[in-house]
Formats: structure tokens, sequence, C-alpha cells
């Protein structure tokens, strides 16, 4: 592989590394603070128009159990997509040195990100069930990027099927 | 593979050892052995040409067909 190429990858996956780390820690500190847990700084509110400044949960009964999910799946399911993106970069640049290009199981956490995103945005679209009382949703935006990532993990494990052909041909 | 290579036979016959022919072919002995042990998908014209040259062999000497062995 060239080295401008190889730099580039390095730095790529670097800005990649750091916008990661700084969206988990953001949706930590979002979550904790609209919550009430660490901090009673209420106006760090979720995104645009979802609540007005100084908001704060309302747990309601009858939608206790969407409630919960939506909350902790917007913060688990953001962290873990974050996660698997850098895994996948810095597995992608690990492997280099070894004269491979694809590994068989980046596949895996491509698939594994690609519904990590459809749930993460599914709960994101809909948080603001969780201070108002109003239905839930599903729209055309959530699942463009998880399709877009799924539809890349099938050609990235063409990639690798014709990757190890290539490797076993002498 | 219904393909078997059979170098370790022409290897005997010409007593080379397998880094010997690995360095005349221009392949790595880890290739050599991929070739070997019948786990190579396929074979390049190019490195049939350099074996049959470093074996003094034909490709039929060393390439053989089992139709049931998949």
């Amino acid at each position: 592989m060239k080295r401008t190429t190889k730099n580039l990858l390095i730095a790529v996956t670097a800005i990649v590394g750091i916008i990661c780390i700084v969206n988990a820690v953001w949706l930590i500190v979002q979550s904790g603070s609209v919550a009430g847990w660490f901090t009673d700084y209420r106006n760090i509110v979720y995104g645009d128009g979802a609540a007005e400044n100084g908001s704060k949960i309302v747990w309601r009964d009858n939608v206790l159990g969407w409630q919960y999910f939506i909350f902790y799946g917007r913060l688990l399911f953001g962290i873990a997509f974050d996660a698997l993106l850098l895994l996948f970069m810095i597995k992608s640049i690990l492997v280099l040195k070894s004269g491979a290009f694809f590994l068989k199981s980046n596949t895996y956490i491509l698939i594994s990100a690609a519904v990590c995103n459809l749930l993460y945005n599914f709960c994101n679209e809909n948080i603001r069930i969780l201070i108002y009382d109003t239905y839930k949703n599903i729209t055309d935006a959530m699942l463009l990027t998880p399709l877009i990532l799924f539809a890349f993990s099938l050609i990235y494990g063409l990639a690798v099927r014709v990757s190890e052909e290539n490797r076993l041909t002498i | 593979m219904a393909i078997i290579v059979n170098i370790d036979v022409m290897l005997a016959r010409r007593k080379m050892s397998s880094g010997e022919l690995a360095a005349k072919v221009g392949i790595t002995p880890a290739n050599l052995s991929i070739l070997k042990t019948g786990k190579a998908r396929a074979i390049r014209f190019t490195t049939l040409e350099a074996l049959c040259r470093a074996l003094d062999c034909q490709p039929g000497d060393i390439l053989e067909y089992h139709p049931d062995s998949h």
C-alpha cells in the first residue's frame, strides 16, 4: 500500500476516533443531565426542538417500559455504534502490516454497527416520549444510514471473499 | 478440491528440499506449503511454469485430477 494512502488512513482513523469519543462522552453527559443523575444543569436538551430549555424526563407509568428503552437505548446503542466504528477503523489499520486489507470479522462489526445505528435512530427519533405524552414514530430517515451501512457490509463481505481467493492463488 | 498437487513426489525424485524449490520458483515457503497441502484455490501459469522448470517435469507430473475428492 502506498505510504500516502496509509498515512491518510491513519489520519482519518484518528479523526474518527476523536469524533466517536467526543460523541460518546456527550451522550453520557446529555443523558445524565436530562435524567438528573449527576448534574442539575438542565439546559442540555435533546436536539433541536425536542424539549424546551430546562426540561427534565417525566416518567409516566403507562409508557414506562418504552421510556426506559428509549432513554437507555439511545445512550447504549449510541455508545456501541461509536465503539464499533472505531474498532472497525483500528482493526483495518492494524491488519495492513500483514498485507491483507479485508478481515472477515470486520464484516460482522459492520453488520452490528448497522443494527446499533438503526436502534439508536429509533430511540433518537422518539426522544420526545421522555418529556411529552406523544406517540411512537418510525420514519424513513431512521432507516437510511443503517441500510447504507448494511449494504456496505455486504460489499465488504464480497471483498473479503475476493481477497481470500487472491491470497490463495499461488 | 479435486485437483491434487503432487510436489512431494517430484521433490523426492529430484532430491530437492521445499526451501530450495520455493527459492527457485520465487514464492515463499508458506505459499509452497499452501500448494502442497491442497489449500490453494488457484495457481498462476507463471508459477506452474516456474515449478515445471525447477523440477524439470511436465504439468501432468505435478497436477492430478481426482473427481471423488471434493
